[in-house]
C-alpha cells in the first residue's frame, strides 16, 4: 500500500511541474509565448491576452481531469503488475493531453500573428551575432568534475578489492555518469548566442546566463550521480538508511534543477521584458508547433531550445529524427515495462530435480545446481533475517536474483516468499542458494537431497 | 554586430557574409584592429559549413579587408585611403552603372543616388 502511494504520488507530482512550466509559456520571453514570437505591442493586444488567458484556463481543467484520474486509479484494488501497467499508461496520457492545448492555442496565436501582420522588417533570415561568436569562453575547470568522480569511484574501488564483480559493475554506473556529464557539458557548452534584438549587452547577459545554468546543472548532475553511487553502498548495510539518502538526494537535485530553469526563466522574461520595440529575431518558422526544430540550413544537430536552458534535436536532420522517434517510441512503450511485470508475477516457480541438477526456474531466469558440488542442505521454515535485494526481483508473489541477508551474507534466491518452508543449499565454493517454490513437498525434495 | 543570412537567397551564403562584414566596416560597427570570431566559431554561430566562413574571410583578406595574424587571429585591416579599389569592385561598379543607364538614368540622376547612399553608409 505504501509503495502505491509513492507510486502515485511520485507520477501526480508531474501535474504541479506541468502546469507550471506550461502556465509559464504564456509570459513573454525573448519576445515568445506558447512558441510564437510577437513584437512589443502584440504583447499586450488584446486578443493577445484572451488568448493567453484561454489557453491558462483549459491547461487548468485538463490538469485537474489528469489529478482525478490519478485519484480514481489509485483507489482501485489491482495486483502490482496491473497497477504498474495503467500507471505508466497515466504518464503516458499525463505527458501527451496537456501538449493538445498548447498545440492548439499556439496555432490561434499564430494566426493573430498573421492577421495582424506581426512580422519583422526582415524575414527569412538568420540572424548571426558576430560579436558573441568573436568572444571566445573558456570552459570551467575540470576540477569541479574530478572532485564529484573521485567520490563516485570510493564504492567501485570497494566492489574491486572485495572481487564482488555485481557490485563492480553496479558501482561503475556513478563515475561513468559523471564521465558522460562533463563530455556533455563540454560538447553542448558552445551554442549559438542569446540574440533576441541589437541590443549587444542584453545578448551577452542572456548567453552567459544560460550558459552558466547549464554548467552549472552538469555538475549538480554529476554531484548526485556520485551520491547515488554513495546511497547505492550504504543501502548495502543499512537498507533504509540507503533508501532515505537515495530519496533524499533525488529531491534535492530535482528541487534544484527545476529552481534552476525556473529561475533562467525568470532572468530571461525580466531581461527581455522591453525587447521587440524596434528590431527582433524572429525565428518562428524553424519552429514546428513552437517546439519542434526544423531548419534543414543549419548544421547543427542539437539546438537551445528558445526558452529555459533546454536543448532539442533538428528534426531536418535523420540523425534528429531517430532521436525524437525512439524518445517518443520509448515513451509510449513504456507500459510494456508492467506488461512484463504482470507475466513476472503471474509465473509460477518450478523446481526440478534430475539426476545430476536442481534446476529452479521463474519466467525467463534459471539457476542450476549441480548436485555434486553440492556441501549442505537445509531447510528453513523461517525466511533469513534482514532479506535485503541487491539486484534482482522482489514482488509479493516472488523473490530472485542477488540478495543479501545479516544471517548468511551474500544469496542468490529464486523462491516464493509467501509460501514456505524453503531450501537454503550451501555449495562447495562457498554460493548460497535459498529457493522453494510453495506447489511441493519441499521436505520430501530435502530428504530426497540428503 | 549582426549578420542577417539569407538561405532563400540566390546569392550564397559566403558571398552575403563577406558583404555584410564589408557593410559593417563602412558603416562603423566594425572597426580597424577589431577582432573578428575565428572560422569555426563563426560557423558554430551561423551553423554553417566552416568551408562557407573560409571562402567569405579569403575573400576578405584578398581584398585587404581583414588580415590574419597567427597571434591577434582574424582582425579588421587599419584601410584609411592606403588601399587601391578592388578590380571586382569596380567591375561590380561599372555594372550597375550600365543596368542604370539602360534604365534610362541620366548622369546626374545617378550621382545624386550615388551621393545619397553615401552619405547613408557614412
Amino acid at each position: 500500500m505504501v509503495g502505491k502511494l509513492i507510486l502515485w504520488a511520485c507520477g501526480i507530482l508531474i501535474i504541479p511541474l506541468l502546469l507550471w512550466q506550461m502556465n509559464n509559456e504564456t509570459k513573454f520571453k525573448k519576445n515568445i509565448a506558447l512558441g510564437v514570437t510577437l513584437p512589443y505591442e502584440g504583447r499586450t493586444h488584446p486578443q493577445t491576452v484572451t488568448l493567453l488567458k484561454e489557453f491558462r484556463r483549459v491547461l487548468g481543467w485538463t490538469c485537474l481531469g489528469l489529478t482525478v484520474l490519478a485519484v480514481v486509479l489509485m483507489l482501485i484494488s489491482m495486483s502490482m503488475g496491473v497497477m504498474l501497467t495503467v500507471w505508466l499508461v497515466w504518464m503516458d496520457v499525463a505527458i501527451v493531453v496537456p501538449v493538445i492545448p498548447y498545440v492548439k492555442y499556439h496555432k490561434k496565436l499564430k494566426a493573430l500573428k498573421k492577421e495582424q501582420g506581426w512580422f519583422p522588417q526582415v524575414p527569412r533570415t538568420r540572424v548571426v551575432n558576430l560579436t558573441a561568436a568573436a568572444q571566445a569562453e573558456k570552459p570551467i575547470s575540470p576540477v569541479q568534475f574530478v572532485l564529484p568522480l573521485v567520490v563516485s569511484l570510493a564504492p567501485l574501488v570497494w566492489g574491486i578489492v572485495g572481487q564482488d564483480w555485481l557490485m563492480t559493475a553496479m558501482f561503475l554506473t556513478g563515475p561513468v555518469c559523471v564521465l558522460l556529464f562533463w563530455a556533455l557539458y563540454r560538447w553542448a557548452m558552445r551554442r549559438r548566442a542569446e540574440t533576441v534584438d541589437e541590443n549587444e549587452s542584453l545578448t551577452q547577459t542572456l548567453t552567459r546566463i544560460r550558459r552558466r545554468a547549464w554548467r552549472r546543472c552538469w555538475v549538480w548532475g554529476s554531484w548526485f550521480m556520485a551520491g547515488v553511487n554513495l546511497a547505492m553502498w550504504l543501502s548495502l548495510f543499512q537498507p533504509l538508511w540507503g533508501l532515505l539518502v537515495m530519496l533524499a538526494l533525488t529531491v534535492v537535485f530535482l528541487v534544484l534543477a527545476v529552481g534552476l530553469e525556473f529561475h533562467l526563466r525568470h532572468q530571461q522574461e525580466r531581461l527581455t521584458a522591453q525587447s521587440g520595440q524596434d528590431y527582433y529575431v524572429d525565428e518562428d518558422e524553424k519552429w514546428i508547433w513552437g517546439m519542434f526544430y526544423y531548419d534543414p540550413n543549419d548544421t547543427h544537430l542539437v539546438v537551445n531550445a528558445r526558452i529555459g536552458m533546454n536543448t532539442t534535436v533538428n528534426l531536418a536532420k535523420k540523425s534528429g529524427r531517430v532521436i525524437l522517434g525512439a524518445t517518443a517510441v520509448l515513451l509510449l512503450l513504456m507500459p510494456l515495462f508492467g506488461v512484463w511485470v504482470m507475466a513476472e508475477e503471474r509465473s509460477p516457480i518450478t523446481l526440478t530435480l534430475t539426476e545430476t541438477t536442481l534446476e529452479a526456474k521463474h519466467g525467463w531466469d534459471t539457476y542450476e545446481i549441480t548436485l555434486t558440488d553440492v556441501a549442505q542442505v537445509q531447510l528453513l521454515q523461517e525466511e533469513p533475517a534482514g532479506l535485503r535485494r541487491v539486484a534482482g526481483t522482489a514482488m509479493d508473489t516472488v523473490l530472485k536474483g542477488r540478495y543479501q541477508s545479516d544471517e548468511y551474507d551474500k544469496l542468490t534466491l529464486c523462491m516464493d516468499p509467501q509460501q514456505g518452508p524453503w531450501l537454503l543449499i550451501t555449495m562447495e565454493d562457498g554460493t548460497i542458494y535459498l529457493v522453494g517454490d510453495g506447489q511441493q513437498d519441499m521436505t520430501s525434495l530435502y530428504e530426497q537431497l540428503n | 554586430m549582426l549578420l542577417q543570412l539569407d538561405f532563400n537567397s540566390e546569392r550564397p551564403i559566403y558571398q552575403q557574409i563577406r558583404d555584410q562584414i564589408v557593410l559593417g566596416i563602412a558603416q562603423g560597427a566594425l572597426s580597424p584592429g577589431e577582432k573578428l570570431p575565428t572560422v569555426r566559431a563563426l560557423a558554430d554561430e551561423a551553423g554553417v559549413n566552416m568551408m562557407t566562413v573560409s571562402k567569405a574571410y579569403q575573400l576578405l583578406k584578398q581584398e585587404g579587408y581583414i588580415t590574419t595574424d597567427r597571434r591577434s587571429g582574424t582582425v579588421v585591416s587599419a584601410r584609411e585611403g592606403t588601399q587601391t579599389v578592388p578590380e571586382q569592385t569596380v567591375q561590380r561598379l561599372k555594372l550597375a552603372l550600365s543596368e542604370l543607364r539602360v534604365a534610362g538614368w541620366r548622369e546626374e540622376r545617378v550621382l545624386d543616388l550615388c551621393r545619397e547612399l553615401y552619405e547613408q553608409e557614412g
